[in-house]
């Protein structure tokens, strides 16, 4: 009896480990490219100005945003707040933590009165380590 | 090669490839690049923008799991609620005993109180005039005028003293009689000394030798005197015969029911009672936050009486009558969330995310509440010393106000620039050092005054030594106007280390106004910056004589270049408030000169420092204070009045040891 050519392949059967390991290739592919948006505390309504000439800086989630849109509201991170309100929290951030790096977000339109309040305020307080955020197509 | 046909070689080329395909589409396609891998949804916000937002779906959550989670957070935002409602009425507490102290001491005082306050008048008056009679050449040429407003010092000062005692204790009708010879005997003085300050006006008046008005600003501040001394004659007599009694020996001074002695102030004190453990407990969060309000509400009457009562008290009015005049301030309480927060039945993802939402909300306003309360009460504190120390006694604390108030009359007195020579000194350091260690003596913090040492100079009005009533000359200080304009710096911080020295100017500001300027008196008509320094509020100003609206106020930034500032909507006939703080490195002795046009009113740390009430122009060198700073930062408030034509204000400050080194 002439044996059986296809004898082997009555076990014939997919094999998952290399669709395994492709699919944990493609995976690891998209985690490493992809880039995770960050809960910067944002104002989502301003317009930020653009700069050339500005800093790469990564933003930090330990930074304190304030933000000022272009009617000259304020913003303590992310939400609306008054500038006696603003004077208040700033008297409360010398106290606890005076080296905390602050991010100041403005609109293209912001008043400019009242971003020379803010920032003098800020001085005052002897909070220096300030930043101005302007648009960066990397992070924004 | 046999690896080259293994199905895993396979797989590693063909995803390999892949990898490197996308790689280059990506690299080369930016839109591919920055693509979200999300439905992008167009929403409009609160504010009706339409905004682009990422929609994330979720699994939806059941509605067994939903409660749950609703559940949880309201535990933990009432844990916040809880914290909150505590907070609030600690301060509370303690703004109402100082009101009740206040009001007690208002209402309180009879009529021999109220005497001894009128003697204490005139105590600090007749030093006054002392000092000017002496200094004022033209006067102190007039027979017997040196000599003679030297008596009155002494008689007042004696009288005072005495008034003080009777006030206190029981007194025979004899001493009444006694106490009346002598108070005639001082008015009548003053009276012969008044009459000569206002013939010597007149003459020089006629011959216009009245160099820089001085002879008439004292002979108007002679006149305030005579009509104090009226009034205080006036006062004795209907004490003395309304109250003679039957039996001679009867007590004129009817003694007071004595309060029994407490050890804590809270035990006998009329104060809201504070909630139970148990009673928050049961409370639902709803009812928690009403709470909340209403203890924000309760804190801004509470405060409003306080004011009062020290209106009443400085103005010698009744307590009513101050409730009127003083401005009321009032909390943002939050929104209205009652309804939202009792619907704790979350049934589906929608009422769960407005449920959270409320809840958010009210944590965050219970947050600013009890932030404005413990701000209030520091205010009121900062003047009082520490009540709310359990060991601290009532007699103790009402001792702290009386000082205090004390401490208030004489820098008023020393505050006031009428009649006193351009450049003049000041020296309010002993001053205002007793004032801050009443606010600090209780607290522990010594505010380090201690390494202070304050070398009184003997020629002030009021200085403490003993042997100043033979002061004749006062300090003057001139001051080289051209020069200060070109040399002082803007700034307000007085850091030892900063790199150049000398006159710093107050450059940065929060201006509000204008309101109407009163015809009379306008000093004893307060507007709310004077009870309550808040930024975000607006109020209702001065008619706008374009218009013939009134205009709404609001505080208004101002940072300027310019020595002289220039309020924002300037307009004749109106007042002005102007608020800063100034940062000083430690307790620190500065030389502060203000100087407006027109008229001007300056407050350190609520502690009125310069008083101007002539509608003079602006000169830099108007007069000056020596004042204290204490460590941190100070507030410094300035009222100022425009006459009919422009308005600009200036303070500047130097540090005294600069000064000396000069």
């Amino acid at each position: 009896m002439p044996k059986n050519a296809y004898e082997q392949d009555e076990d014939v059967a997919l094999n998952m480990s290399p669709l395994i390991d492709c699919v944990f290739l493609l995976l690891i592919f998209f985690l490493v490219t992809t880039m995770l948006k960050k809960d910067r505390k944002e104002v989502e309504h301003l317009n930020l100005p653009i700069s050339r000439s500005s800093l790469e800086v990564p933003p930090d989630d330990s930074m304190l945003a304030i933000a000022i849109d272009a009617e000259g509201e304020v913003y303590y991170e992310g939400e609306e707040i008054t500038v006696g309100q603003l004077l208040e929290e700033l008297k409360v951030i010398e106290v606890n933590d005076p080296d905390r790096r602050i991010r100041l977000d403005t609109d293209e339109n912001t008043p400019f009165f009242r971003f020379v309040e803010i920032l003098d305020a800020l001085s005052f307080r002897n909070l220096r380590n300030v930043g101005v955020r302007t648009y960066h197509e990397k992070f924004d | 090669m046999r690896f080259l046909r293994t199905p895993l070689f396979v797989a590693l080329l063909i995803s390999t490839a892949g990898a490197t395909i996308l790689s280059v589409l990506l690299y080369l396609n930016e839109d591919w690049r920055r693509t979200t891998y999300a439905i992008i949804e167009e929403i409009t916000n609160e504010d009706g923008e339409k905004v682009k937002r990422v929609k994330v779906e979720r699994p939806k959550p059941n509605r067994e799991q939903i409660e749950e989670i609703a559940r949880n957070r309201e535990k933990k935002k009432r844990e916040e609620l809880k914290e909150k409602v505590r907070e609030l009425e600690e301060s509370l507490t303690e703004i109402e005993i100082v009101a009740e102290l206040r009001r007690e001491e208002v209402d309180g005082t009879d009529d021999w109180d109220r005497l001894a306050t009128l003697a204490f008048e005139i105590e600090l008056m007749s030093k006054t005039m002392n000092q000017r009679v002496s200094e004022v050449e033209a006067l102190a040429q007039i027979p017997y005028s040196v000599s003679g407003s030297l008596r009155i010092r002494e008689v007042a000062t004696r009288n005072a003293e005495e008034i003080r005692q009777l006030a206190e204790e029981e007194i025979t009708l004899e001493q009444a009689f006694g106490q009346l010879g002598n108070s005639h005997e001082m008015v009548a003085l003053m009276n012969i000394l008044g009459e000569m300050i206002e013939e010597k006006y007149r003459e020089l008046r006629k011959e216009k030798k009245d160099r820089g008005n001085m002879v008439r600003d004292i002979n108007k501040v002679s006149g305030q005197f005579m009509e104090l001394g009226e009034e205080y004659l006036v006062a004795l007599e209907e004490l003395v015969y309304g109250f003679v009694p039957e039996e001679a020996e009867f007590a004129l001074h009817e003694e007071m029911e004595e309060p029994e002695p407490e050890d804590l102030l809270s035990d006998f004190m009329d104060t809201t009672e504070p909630l139970t453990d148990e009673e928050l407990e049961a409370m639902s969060t709803s009812e928690m936050y009403e709470t909340i309000q209403d203890l924000a509400t309760a804190v801004d009457e509470s405060f409003a009486e306080n004011r009062a009562a020290e209106l009443a008290a400085a103005e010698n009015i009744s307590f009513e009558e101050a409730q009127d005049k003083v401005f009321k301030p009032e909390t943002d309480t939050g929104p209205e969330l009652g309804e939202a927060l009792a619907a704790n039945d979350p049934s589906d993802l929608e009422s769960f995310e407005s449920f959270n939402e409320a809840l958010d909300q009210a944590t965050r306003a219970a947050e600013i509440m009890a932030r404005t309360a413990a701000n209030r009460s520091s205010q009121i504190m900062g003047e009082s010393g520490e009540a709310g120390s359990e060991t601290r006694q009532a007699e103790a604390l009402q001792e702290a106000l009386q000082q205090r108030s004390r401490i208030r009359s004489e820098m008023s007195m020393l505050a006031s620039n009428d009649g006193r020579q351009q450049g003049n000194v000041q020296d309010m350091r002993q001053l205002m050092a007793n004032s801050y260690s009443l606010s600090s003596s209780q607290s522990g913090d010594s505010l380090g005054l201690d390494g202070v040492t304050l070398q009184m100079s003997s020629n002030t009005d009021l200085s403490q030594g003993g042997d100043s009533k033979t002061s004749s000359k006062t300090n003057t200080v001139r001051l080289s106007q051209n020069k200060v304009l070109r040399q002082a710096i803007p700034g307000r911080r007085l850091d030892m280390s900063a790199g150049r020295k000398g006159w710093i100017f107050l450059d940065t500001w929060y201006v509000i106004g204008p309101w109407d300027r009163p015809k009379t008196n306008s000093f004893d008509t307060p507007f709310p910056p004077e009870t309550l320094i808040d930024l975000d509020a607006e109020y209702v100003g001065k008619v706008n004589p374009k218009t013939g609206e009134p205009l709404d106020l609001e505080w208004r930034f101002v940072q300027t270049e310019n020595i002289r500032i220039n309020p924002p909507d300037e307009i004749g006939d109106s007042v002005y408030y102007a608020f800063t703080e100034v940062f000083s490195e430690k307790a620190m002795e500065v030389m502060i000169a203000v100087a407006s046009d027109d008229i001007a009113k300056l407050w350190i740390n609520d502690l009125v420092v310069w008083q101007d009430e002539g509608l003079s122009s602006w000169r830099l060198d108007e007069g000056f204070r020596r004042i204290l700073l204490r460590p941190g930062y100070n507030t410094v408030l300035i009222r100022v009045e425009n006459g009919p034509a422009v308005c600009y204000f200036s303070v500047l400050m130097c540090p005294a040891e600069i000064l000396a080194s000069q």
